[in-house]
């Protein structure tokens, strides 16, 4: 089974981090990981280039699921996959429409499992409805 | 056509930016403190910094290749939404004449070219047109005047001066407006009565790009 690439898209280094943690427990092998949280000087933030450098470190893995949090963390990671130079790592990156902490679980349980990127991004999507009371 | 803007106008718009954000970025914040999370100034001024500790080496570059690194530290170092979208404003700006040599300037068709294709970009990236209180508002118009200027025959300086006028209208209309992009939109009617951070910061870049302009 061919590996899958998760990037965790914080304004927080610390939730970036943690969600990382969280569900990486749940993922065993399958699933390479890499936090972009913060703007890398302690600020709350996030970095288009950190999302490349991240993007390019997964070029390897079948598909490459970006999960973010609040506003810029989506723009720069849109931002960070407008850059990628080449086309075929460029058709890799998803960015998905789910819930960071509950979504990156999820996918990260389903990845374990599968290398089917639709399979998982269907999976984060499902977090949605965890309902809470 | 002539290259009525030269290479050393690029450099110097940069120049002048550096100290602009230092001096404003108080009054950015400010706004931002309003409406959002109190951080547009201050960001901005982080992210110039950072430009202005490369700015030596970046200089001998040709146009393009100066502003895509600019907006390549912007990107990195901002932190909020004005990373992406002024990053990705200056990435683009040199799009148009990247093929030129180190020391080439850019001909009026040229600088219209360029304005177009870096205010296309916030566009597509904030996925946001004017009447949203965001900088569209001041950026768009400012485009439309300044195509249109162009087309009428003006020279570059004219043009860009009426682009500026435009943007300050676009920026004094966002007071007005309910936002329904970014942080702001959460506070509904509340943000009724506040100039938009962003759209007041790119209308006070645009009048850079208009000051350090030659007579024509």
């Amino acid at each position: 089974m061919a590996k899958t690439g998760m990037i965790i898209v914080s304004h927080s280094e610390e939730i970036a981090n943690g969600v990382v943690k969280l569900a990486s427990e749940m993922s065993g092998d399958n699933v390479v990981f890499k936090a972009a949280g913060g703007t890398g000087d302690g600020r709350l933030g996030t970095s288009a280039m950190t999302v490349l450098k991240a993007i390019e470190e997964l070029a390897d893995c079948k598909s490459i699921l970006l999960y973010c949090d609040l506003g810029s963390s989506v723009l720069s990671s849109e931002t960070a996959i407008d850059m990628v130079d080449k086309v075929a790592l460029k058709a890799k990156c998803h960015i998905v429409d789910a819930p960071l902490v509950e979504g990156a679980f999820f996918g990260a349980v389903e990845a374990a499992a599968s290398d089917d990127v639709q399979k998982i991004i269907s999976e984060s999507d499902h977090a949605r409805n965890l309902h809470k009371n | 056509m002539a290259e009525t803007l030269s290479k050393d106008y690029f450099v110097k718009v940069i120049e002048d930016l550096i100290p602009w954000i230092e001096d404003r970025k108080e009054y950015f914040t400010d706004l931002d403190s309003a409406i959002g999370d109190a951080d547009h100034g201050i960001n901005l001024s982080i992210g110039f910094r950072e430009v202005a500790s490369h700015l030596d080496e970046w200089k001998d570059e040709n146009v393009a290749t100066l502003y895509k690194n600019v907006g390549k530290a912007l990107l990195d170092k901002v932190g909020g939404s004005a990373g992406p979208l002024y990053g990705s404003f200056f990435m683009k700006f040199g799009v148009p004449v990247k093929k030129k040599g180190p020391d080439e300037g850019v001909t009026d068709d040229e600088f219209v070219a360029m304005m177009d294709k870096a205010i296309a970009i916030i566009q597509k990236r904030g996925k946001s047109t004017t009447g949203e209180k965001t900088m569209n508002d001041t950026l768009m118009p400012a485009l439309d005047a300044l195509k249109a200027a162009h087309a009428a025959g003006d020279d570059i300086k004219t043009a860009m001066g009426k682009a500026v006028e435009a943007g300050k209208a676009g920026l004094e209309s966002t007071r007005n407006m309910v936002a329904t992009k970014g942080r702001a939109m959460r506070l509904g009617e509340r943000a009724v009565g506040h100039l938009d951070p962003g759209a007041a910061s790119t209308a006070e870049m645009l009048e850079i790009f208009y000051k350090d302009m030659p007579d024509a």
